[in-house]
């Protein structure tokens, strides 16, 4: 329930940024995982947004604030194989596994191109990961979360879209949590690294 | 001005909203039946070595581990479980014999119980995993009965006993949901048994 109250706290803030020189952006996210993540749940991730300020101090650089959220999950049936000190098996059944991955970030950008027109941007974001790992298994669940440091390099479009300070958003992110606790199944090699595609709308009280 | 900013909020919290339901109410069920809820895991000891193993001894009944809530004093399909874990044995090289001479001693136990528990709502989660569930107002309150059937394989030379640990060199668990059809729940049981061995390949003797 908590989340729902950090969303809506979210949209709120976002709204509220319009009174100053605020470029503020919402996407949704398409999220591929990549190395160690896909061994865990390789399917691409279709749910996800991302929330996102930038305050600007000229005309190219700004600072800002990036959270979101993104899913992964997929139904998976390969047999788990396990390994003991003096004893090995296996264990089969229908999985459903599931990443949710929450980044909270502050970020810096440079922008390029001229005001009111299209821009393309430049851009990391560092900050945590508070990531929740998830096994579904039978009737039992396991559950594994942790919170990682994090680094979110990005690139991307701003679109303007007529007169009013509404732009199209599109942006590329790559996002590398780090080792932090162990993963599901004990491994101390504990890190996420994941792509994700951005499509949304942007908005600047004027334009930057 | 005031327009262009009514316009902005409406497209974020409609942003929003279209959003959080996404996340929220869009979480796939896929299509989970309940034979996807059945588990089974085989462990070996890896210091034994199957091939030295030819005879085996298995009661001729089930033992029942703890008397639970459903069916556990069912035994209307003990003897069909206890054939194909003959059937089983048998594909794969062993012979049965006497308990006083087999290399190996099979046991199969039954357990069941019943599980209570409160699924807040639709937020954060599969709605409609567990099954089955009932509920009221926003959350619901769901139960279910599980069973396991246990077979363990034991060489007797590896007894202990000093610690009276018995000597168990392979075994297999089937976990599942009992609240279905009896016919269903044989068939399902004699396929998880036939998954226990075929995920044991190191258990078949060569000739």
């Amino acid at each position: 329930m908590k989340i729902k109250y950090i969303i809506a706290i979210l949209a709120i803030v976002s709204c509220t940024s319009f009174a100053q020189e605020l470029l503020t952006n919402a996407t949704w996210n398409i999220g591929l995982p990549v190395g160690k993540t896909s061994e865990f749940v390789s399917d691409q991730g279709w749910r996800g947004f991302t929330i996102a300020g930038r305050r600007f101090l000229d005309n190219e650089n700004s600072v800002g604030l990036t959270f979101g959220w993104n899913i992964f999950d997929e139904r998976n049936d390969e047999p788990i194989n396990v390994d003991y000190e003096k004893a090995s098996g296996t264990i089969s059944g229908t999985q459903i596994r599931s990443v949710n991955s929450f980044p909270m970030m502050v970020s810096v950008h440079h922008h390029f191109g001229n005001k009111r027109d299209m821009r393309t941007f430049v851009g990391l974001n560092v900050g945590t990961y508070y990531i929740l790992q998830r096994l579904d298994m039978g009737v039992y669940r396991i559950d594994n979360d942790n919170w990682h440091f994090g680094l979110a390099p990005e690139a991307g479009l701003i679109i303007p879209v007529g007169e009013d300070n509404t732009a199209i958003y599109l942006g590329g992110r790559y996002n590398y949590a780090f080792d932090s606790g162990t993963a599901l199944g004990g491994s101390e090699d504990n890190y996420y690294t994941y792509w994700e595609i951005n499509i949304g709308f942007a908005f600047s009280s004027r334009w930057f | 001005m005031r327009k262009n900013k009514q316009i902005k909020l409406f497209l974020i919290i409609l942003f929003s909203a279209v959003t959080s339901m996404m996340l929220t109410s869009c979480y796939p069920d896929y299509g989970l039946t309940v034979e996807d809820f059945d588990i089974v895991a085989t462990f070996k000891d890896d210091a034994a070595n199957f091939q030295t193993y030819k005879t085996y001894f298995m009661p001729d009944s089930i033992k029942r581990l703890a008397d639970g809530a459903v069916g556990s004093s069912n035994t209307q399909y003990d003897a069909q479980i206890l054939q194909e874990i003959k059937n089983q044995m048998q594909a794969y090289g062993y012979t049965s014999a006497a308990e006083q001479i087999a290399d190996v001693k099979l046991f199969v136990g039954i357990t069941t119980s019943t599980t209570y528990a409160y699924y807040p709502g639709y937020w954060y989660g599969y709605y409609g995993w567990y099954y089955p569930w009932y509920g009221y107002g926003g959350g619901y309150t769901y139960a279910y009965s599980s069973g396991s059937l246990f077979l363990t394989m034991f060489d007797p030379d590896k007894f202990n006993a000093t610690s009276q640990i018995l000597g168990a060199v392979w075994s297999g668990t089937l976990n599942g949901v009992l609240d279905d059809t009896q016919a269903n729940k044989l068939t399902r049981t004699l396929t998880g048994i036939d998954k226990m061995f075929n995920q044991s390949p190191y258990l078949k003797l060569v000739p």
